[in-house]
């Protein structure tokens, strides 16, 4: 049994999604950090 | 652009790819410095003040575990194993997501602690504690020396810069800032250096998805390799759980990863552990399913090591592989510095502070801190320097090692009923027995059977010898 293109397709499209969400929520917990002055 | 197809030629010139070299060299140990402004005292600079927030934990953490291995060996898995290679790299960021309720309880039972050798020095006693520090040593220089014979190796496939200097530029630009500003310009780079990693995975893996011909490539795969699209591929089966345990090893034990926990300010580590671990998880198939692609593009891989950087460079161009080219340096950069700050701390406070000379003062062990960073940078390049070894070996013989040290960390920071002996043992015979198998069975079965092994020791020697610790005793005092 093997992966089908459409198995193949989810799995990348995915984890490229993932990885833009992941900068977005990256950015946003640096601003929200920043405003509340607990960077460090 | 030169030809792409061919692992000798370079893909960027050299002249490029110096520039590159320096403008990342420069602001690395500016940004190092200006960040490290900030470390005053012993706990600014090994612990950036035990108050980091949750945007720069998280980062950190992240970036530290993305590294040049994770760009190279990912396309190499899915080469070489398929859709589970890929998966099987990305089960390594199981290892945050379980460390994050430890991070917690670590921040929590030890306030002033600095190092994964401090806990198991006080919970096991002074044996297990040598054989984790030898433990811990090994698998952290291996895993420097690898980081920066992938610096040398990456630098002078993709822009030929000799070896040698791509490889003594990056040590050095590491120990300078690490040098100069402690875990403040470790935490600082690496929240920088993880927005540029997860800007060049995406905009590298997009323009490569929109190329490809994705039917094209599961027919050919089909075709020529099928066994890389099997639901079943039994070696890369065992190699997804092999990943897993070596990963759980890896962080449970690691003082880069403590060292992180009392860093973050109470209430932080768990919840920056968890955001890392799924920032991670997606990367090893974002980064790595260009290496499937390789068969359908015509394109010749001499070396598995290189496939991701060759078939980046033929689809996306210059630009992307100019990208290419600073994601790679900086996944080395966030886990080299973490790994000097880290390993440089555990030779200070465990070996330096805690067994040769207790009555060292904190201004004796600042010193002490920056001749360990020195030292070890110095070593690192030394062993590098030769260019020895296949990078899986150097990457993975140290597997069996850390995987066997996984029970005795998790259990003794929950169970009260596990002693020295079950933790002592179950290090030693994990240790063994997968160092047998690494060498006899294939790497691939190493740390699955050593952590097997060391489960069991502990799970039967806490059954015959329980003891009773107080927990309270790991709240040793600040110096």
């Amino acid at each position: 049994m093997n992966f089908s293109i459409a198995a193949l397709e989810i799995l990348i499209g995915g984890a490229l999604v993932m990885t833009a969400g992941a900068l977005v929520w990256l950015l946003s917990l640096l601003i929200r950090d920043y405003l509340r002055g607990e960077l460090w | 652009m030169t030809d792409t197809t061919d692992i000798n030629s370079a893909v960027l010139s050299i002249e490029t790819g110096l520039i590159l070299l320096a403008i990342l060299s420069v602001a690395w140990v500016g940004l190092g410095i200006f960040w490290g402004r900030k470390a005053k005292d012993l706990d600014g600079f090994m612990l950036a003040g035990r108050n980091v927030g949750l945007a720069l934990g998280a980062a950190t953490a992240m970036a530290t575990w993305v590294t040049s291995n994770t760009i190279m060996l990912a396309p190499k898995f899915a080469l070489q194993m398929g859709i589970w290679g890929m998966l099987a790299y990305s089960t390594a960021s199981f290892g945050l997501l379980l460390f994050a309720p430890m991070a917690e309880r670590i921040r929590s039972l030890m306030p002033h602690g600095y190092t994964s050798g401090d806990f198991i020095r006080l919970r096991y006693g002074r044996f297990a504690w040598v054989l984790f520090l030898i433990i811990s040593l090994v698998y952290s220089l291996g895993w420097l020396v690898s980081m920066a014979m992938a610096g040398g190796i990456m630098l002078e496939a993709l822009a030929g810069i000799p070896y040698v200097m791509g490889m003594s530029v990056i040590v050095t630009v590491c120990v300078l800032y690490t040098l100069f500003g402690g875990l403040y310009a470790v935490i600082g780079t690496d929240f920088v250096q993880s927005i540029i990693i997860l800007v060049g995975v995406l905009v590298v893996g997009a323009v490569v998805l929109f190329q490809l011909d994705m039917e094209a490539m599961h027919t050919h795969l089909l075709a020529e390799q099928p066994e890389l699209l099997n639901v079943l591929m039994p070696v890369a089966l065992i190699s997804l759980f092999n990943n897993m345990f070596f990963g759980f090893g890896e962080i449970f034990h690691n003082n880069v990863w403590w060292s992180r926990a009392f860093a973050m300010r109470r209430g932080v580590a768990g919840r920056a552990y968890l955001r890392a671990a799924l920032f991670w998880l997606p990367i090893p198939v974002a980064a790595g399913f260009i290496g499937l692609a390789a068969g359908a593009l015509g394109i010749n891989v001499p070396d598995p090591d290189m496939v991701g950087p060759l078939v980046a460079s033929k689809l996306v161009g210059t630009v992307g592989t100019a990208l290419v080219f600073i994601v790679v340096f900086c996944s080395l950069a966030s886990s080299i510095d973490s790994l000097l700050a880290a390993t440089s701390d555990l030779l200070v406070q465990d070996v330096y502070h805690k067994w040769l000379k207790p009555s060292a003062d904190e201004a004796i062990l600042r010193r002490a801190s920056t001749a360990a960073i020195l030292i070890l940078g110095l070593i690192a390049w030394a062993l590098a320097a030769p260019r020895l070894g296949d990078l899986i070996q150097v990457l993975f013989l140290s597997g069996p090692l850390v995987a066997s040290a996984i029970w005795p960390v998790l259990t003794g920071l929950y169970f009260k009923r596990v002693g020295q002996t079950a933790a002592a043992g179950g290090m030693l015979a994990g240790s063994i027995v997968g160092l047998f198998c690494y060498f006899n069975l294939g790497w691939y079965t190493a740390s699955l059977i050593s952590a097997a092994v060391s489960m069991v020791v502990v799970t039967l020697v806490t059954a015959l010898k329980p003891t009773e610790y107080e927990f309270s005793r790991l709240q040793e005092g600040a110096i």
